[in-house]
């Protein structure tokens, strides 16, 4: 993992189509003229005129545009439908709700037997294989990614998944709103092309059990994790490790933050090659992330001697 | 330091920099435009501009433009779709075929990512941001940032090498855990 930019970097580093671009400095003096010369500052308020192109007028629009979009996709999902549920005479692993030319599958027990699982999707007509591994609270009965053997898996901002192979796309949508796993994606249930194409594997995460590592670790400030709801960032460590002990958390590791300044001067800065042990960490220094573990009541730290500007996922 | 006085060195030091941003993913012809509009919402918003960090800000701006120019015009959603002139004009002057064909090889395993994981990738090493930057960039926490990195690294090195994808463990949060 530590090596990854490295490695992408040396990879891609002779395919940089703008590798020897250099900046006009005639021009760049007048782009700098007409923005200094021209443009009013209004504090607080943004006085967007045009410039140049009609299109960079779009972006408001489009934006609030997209947002209406999602709020609708979120209102009108059919869960008025109900629960259609095959395998009569047992409990159902799994709850289909029919949509069209959709589907949407929720977990009902997450601890059946997984060929269960996948009878129940082949009764849909379905290749769908759910892996079901273990998680720590906030990820339990949430679908974490989908992916296929053997065929490209697409990540969509939206949150939506594209199986893509040379015969076509199918697309995988995460349904059930916006359940709480802090700055990790999540859904509650996962929304399927009746007509899907080829095998699929769906990750879920499960309840781990008794003394079982996690898989999947969540967010430790999330909802149902060991820290839910803590404010830690720019806490000093005295007081984070204050907060911990009261709930009984550990600190597994701590991870020394990238300086910040100059602006430069964290580039390439890997915070898992920075291991500090705990005796090298005063109090008085600043935590700015908790990380999760595999291992329960237990945290990785992030910190430094300063406190972080960078504003987390939300804004918090 | 006044205002002006700083922000025309914050301009000289980064323009360059988010012009290329530009040029990468929009193409020579719209990339200045980009760029200096980039620098004009710079201006108008400097009173709550964060001046030590510029560079993610400036990157979240240029990019938000380009992800809108590209929707309007759906004309540049491939990287491997870029002109020929444009490889071989503005960039490639020196290559041979080999060089050229390498590249677009280059860019379609980038274009067979989502669009956050090459925008992560992008913005590590042709951008040369590190974790942290790139994750406020694209808007997700560093762990996740971290794993799609590594994702995207080893699909990249699949697609480069013109293998079969196996069949792959996809994403485990567990493995960014500590």
């Amino acid at each position: 993992m530590n090596n990854d930019i490295k490695q992408l970097r040396s990879m891609l580093e002779a395919h940089d189509p703008a590798g020897r671009v250099r900046a006009d400095p005639l021009a760049s003096s007048a782009t700098l003229r007409e923005i200094v010369g021209g443009a009013e500052r209004t504090p607080g308020r943004v006085t967007r005129r045009w410039f140049r192109r009609r299109w960079l007028l779009l972006l408001p629009a489009a934006v609030v545009l997209a947002g209406a979009v999602i709020a609708l996709t979120a209102v009108l999902r059919p869960g008025d439908v109900g629960p259609v549920h095959v395998g009569p005479g047992k409990a159902e692993a799994l709850a289909f709700t029919a949509n069209g030319d959709t589907v949407d599958v929720r977990i009902v027990d997450p601890d059946a037997d997984p060929r269960r699982y996948r009878e129940e999707f082949a009764a849909h007509g379905m290749d769908v294989d759910l892996r079901m591994q273990s998680a720590s609270p906030s990820l339990v009965g949430k679908m974490i990614s989908v992916s296929s053997p053997g065929r490209m898996t697409v990540y969509n901002p939206d949150g939506s998944f594209d199986i893509q192979d040379k015969n076509g796309s199918s697309r995988i949508e995460g349904v059930g709103g916006s359940p709480d796993c802090g700055v990790i994606w999540c859904k509650t249930g996962v929304r399927i092309p009746v007509a899907l194409r080829g095998p699929v594997v769906i990750t879920f995460g499960r309840a781990a059990r008794p003394g079982e590592p996690y898989e999947l670790a969540g967010d430790p400030t999330a909802r149902g994790e060991s820290l839910e709801g803590l404010p830690l960032r720019n806490r000093t460590v005295a007081e984070v490790r204050l907060m911990l002990r009261q709930r009984q958390v550990t600190v597994k590791r701590y991870y020394h933050d990238a300086p910040e300044n100059p602006p430069e001067a964290g580039r390439g800065w890997q915070p898992t090659e920075h291991v500090l042990r705990p005796e090298e960490v005063p109090g008085t220094w600043y935590v700015h992330e908790a990380w999760g573990s595999r291992d329960r009541g237990a945290v990785g730290l992030l910190v430094a001697p300063w406190p972080t500007s960078v504003i987390p996922p939300g804004g918090s | 330091m006044n205002d002006e006085a700083s922000f025309t060195r914050m301009f000289q030091e980064h323009y360059e920099s988010v012009l290329r941003y530009a040029w990468r993913r929009v193409g020579s012809a719209d990339a200045p435009d980009i760029a200096a509009e980039t620098f004009k919402i710079a201006w108008e918003k400097y009173d709550g501009f964060p001046r030590d960090q510029p560079l993610p800000w400036l990157y979240v701006t240029a990019r938000n433009l380009t992800l809108n120019l590209i929707r309007k015009d759906r004309r540049r959603e491939r990287l491997a779709d870029w002109p020929g002139e444009d490889l071989s004009r503005h960039a490639v002057e020196q290559d041979h075929a080999y060089a050229v064909t390498a590249r677009q090889a280059a860019l379609a395993a980038l274009d067979g990512l989502s669009d956050d994981d090459r925008e992560l990738v992008l913005l590590v090493s042709w951008e040369g941001l590190d974790l942290r930057q790139a994750a406020v960039v694209v808007g997700c926490s560093r762990p996740v940032a971290s794993m799609r990195l590594h994702r995207a690294r080893k699909r990249l090195r699949r697609l480069l090498a013109d293998e079969p994808q196996s069949v792959g463990r996809h994403p485990s949060y567990g493995e960014n855990a500590v």
